[in-house]
């Protein structure tokens, strides 16, 4: 009886759990803290300054006056974000979810799409750290870097933001390989929305770690006057709005620069020029296979010799990075398998875990005889990943490669899936490199 | 108080049908809860079979139902203050209600085992061959890797077409797919052409069928899977000859693109 009271009264009051709020980057305030040699981990100082809890709230104002609440989302003005975000799509993907039938009253779409669909790996700050994350290999991705892998936008050796065609293209073909799936089977409306609400959560990102090394360098200085003991960045007034500050524009300005260029509209992919008539023939698929052994393209130091992706298998991603060795206990090194050795799985599982941490794995490169290809198997798709390069990974762009020289290199590693080696029916006979033809 | 309980009993086999009844009749709130439409050719079958075992089952249900009902009703302690008298049972009636089901299971294994076997395991022929697969369907957390043949037909070459989560099939074609599990145990469910197969890791099996419809119908995964189970949806996409071969010409051409301007080609 009492448990049917009980259930009777958990029906009538329901599960009311307090609203969505964005977590703060702790992970980041972590390691400006300890100031992580991101090369020579072993080589960290010691903590020295750390930031207040009035700092880190007063990061977490500035941040809600900007861009609001996961329930709430705000676009800051006179920014030139207006015409890459659209208001109305970020509040069809915020939200919580709702269920089928409710729809939004705006746009006619059910709302909560980012919680749906997005935010059990992602999390709901976009921090990659959703309930999920743990168990993925590899993570998901952290927007608040501000960096994306597959796009079609770098070129000339420099990294660019993706364009929206990027994540359209992305949403539609899932990352083959990773636990990102395709979700082609959502209205294109709705796409476009969870789009708009990743940029918006990225510039956000980008926007507090801005404000936590503001925050930080403010904590740190010796000349700080001494009526400012909490020593905040700006009083967060009921008048102001957020983008009315001069403090606060300065900052987002540049972070939404490269996001929205100049035209306000976003950037835009490359061209690939055509590719030459004969860039698949038995000719140049051979040219590609030497390069890939030279030191002009270099692929064989990572992806290796026999294309296994066994080169080398020690680095780690930006996203790694940032967290290696942030922790004075973790000073011994690397282990064997590159993670630093003498840092027990609980302590991931516990501390770190709690600031967004999750347990560093090394980026290993691309098994190149599988036929498996993130970034998609077009030959243009593997064409820019060669000479765009991929950000946040050691996988470097290459602009010495003559374009013909690039295409070579394509069709060689297009060929490697079909390679005898690739698919033995009997053991395979590896020769030397060089040795052989 | 007692025959109260009686009437509660009643309630099931009364519910039971109810439920049926509702789903099957078009509209209100049960609409579109009976089986979804059929656009296999070999699907009868499998209805048919359906339905017969719902029609047995129902009856054996409903009779059942109304017995437990009436001895209930009847023997009510309220109305039959005499106690009740032991018996050691009766053999006759155990050896019958052992015999009936078993012979009734029997008939069901032995009726069904003509769609079993055109189901699962008398392979499609062409040419006095056995026909080469159109594509196979691999299954992974979560979502639908499907790679085409080609013109070749073989799996696993260059001229293979990679695409996620749409199937497209040749309406009216006997389509034979390979299926396989990447990762964990999938299964791979198509409503509309009452295929189901299990996907086990490790395994390569072949499902077929023929459609009689074009259209534009659900992939499901029906094995729970992991936490995404729910976002293993595709597509199947049933079309004529002609919009199949226009559809696998444009997706070779775009997985074979080799120039790419964001003016002319968007």
């Amino acid at each position: 009886m009492a448990s049917l009271l009980f259930a009777c009264m958990f029906v009538l009051t329901g599960c009311n759990s307090e609203p969505a709020s964005f977590q703060i980057n702790e992970a980041y305030i972590r390691a400006v803290e300890y100031k992580a040699d991101v090369t020579k981990p072993q080589l960290i100082s010691e903590q020295t300054v750390t930031l207040s809890e009035a700092q880190k709230k007063n990061v977490s104002e500035i941040l809600e006056g900007l861009f609001g609440t996961p329930d709430e989302p705000r676009l800051p003005g006179g920014v030139g974000l207006d015409n890459l975000l659209s208001l109305r799509k970020l509040r069809v993907a915020a939200g919580p979810v709702t269920y089928t039938g409710e729809e939004n009253s705006d746009s006619g779409l059910e709302s909560g799409l980012y919680r749906r669909h997005c935010g059990h790996c992602h999390g709901v700050s976009g921090d990659g750290h959703g309930p999920t994350a743990e168990f993925l290999n590899p993570y998901p991705r952290d927007y608040r870097m501000g960096q994306f892998k597959f796009k079609l936008t770098d070129g000339d050796g420099a990294y660019k933001k993706p364009s929206k065609a990027d994540f359209r293209h992305l949403l539609q073909e899932g990352i083959a390989g990773t636990a990102m799936p395709s979700f082609r089977v959502l209205p294109e409306p709705e796409r476009e929305a969870i789009i708009d609400y990743v940029i918006y959560l990225s510039i956000r990102g980008q926007m507090e770690r801005g404000l936590i090394d503001e925050a930080y360098s403010a904590a740190s200085d010796p000349n700080e006057l001494p009526d400012n003991p909490e020593k905040i960045l700006v009083r967060f007034g009921e008048v102001v709005a957020g983008d009315d500050l001069q403090f606060v524009k300065g900052l987002l300005t540049p972070i939404v620069l490269p996001w929205a260029t100049n035209d306000g509209t976003g950037t835009v992919q490359r061209t690939i020029e055509k590719a030459p008539e004969e860039w698949d023939s038995d000719e140049s698929v051979e040219l590609g296979r030497k390069l890939f052994y030279q030191s002009k393209a270099n692929c064989y130091s990572c992806h290796g010799r026999t294309a296994i992706g066994d080169g080398q298998t020690n680095l780690f991603d930006n996203w790694t990075l940032e967290h290696l060795g942030n922790e004075p206990g973790d000073a011994s090194g690397s282990g064997e398998d590159g993670v630093s050795a003498g840092i027990p799985d609980y302590f991931y599982r516990g501390h770190l875990a709690q600031i967004g941490v999750v347990k560093p794995r090394n980026i290993k490169p691309r098994n190149l005889r599988i036929g498996n290809y993130r970034g998609g198997r077009r030959p243009i798709d593997i064409y820019q990943r060669i000479t765009g390069g991929i950000e946040g990974s050691p996988m470097p762009s290459n602009t010495k490669l003559t374009k013909a020289e690039a295409w070579s290199l394509v069709a060689y590693v297009l060929s490697l899936p079909y390679e005898p080696a690739s698919r033995p029916k009997t053991a395979p006979v590896f020769q030397g490199v060089g040795s052989s033809k | 108080m007692g025959r109260f309980w009686s009437l509660l009993f009643l309630l099931v086999p009364v519910l039971g049908v109810a439920v049926f009844v509702f789903a099957v009749v078009p509209g209100g709130v049960f609409d579109n809860h009976w089986l979804p439409e059929d656009i296999s050719q070999h699907g009868k079958v499998i209805d048919d079979l359906f339905m017969f075992i719902l029609y047995l089952t129902g009856v054996i249900f409903i009779v059942t139902g109304a017995l437990m009902f009436w001895f209930c009703w009847k023997y009510d302690a309220e109305k039959n203050p005499e106690p009740v008298k032991f018996t050691h049972g009766s053999h006759t009636l155990e050896i019958v209600w052992s015999i009936l089901p078993a012979a009734i299971l029997l008939f069901i294994a032995i009726f069904q085992m003509d769609a079993w076997a055109e189901n699962k395991m008398v392979y499609p022929i062409k040419d006095g061959k056995k026909k080469p697969p159109l594509a196979l369907v691999t299954g992974r957390q979560f979502e639908w890797r499907i790679q085409y043949a080609g013109p070749d037909e073989t799996i696993g070459t260059e001229d293979d077409l990679h695409v996620v989560n749409d199937l497209h099939v040749p309406v009216n074609d006997e389509v034979v797919l390979r299926v396989q599990s990447q990762d964990v145990l999938h299964s791979f469910f198509l409503p509309n052409v009452r295929i189901k197969h299990d996907l086990v890791p490790g395994m390569q099996q072949h499902v077929w069928f023929q459609t009689k419809k074009t259209g534009l119908y659900d992939i499901v995964c029906a094995e729970l899977c992991g936490w995404g189970h729910y976002k293993m949806r595709g597509r199947l996409i049933v079309e004529s000859e002609e919009d199949f071969e226009a559809w696998y010409a444009n997706a070779v051409q775009e997985q074979t693109r080799t120039s790419h301007n964001v003016e002319s080609d968007n």
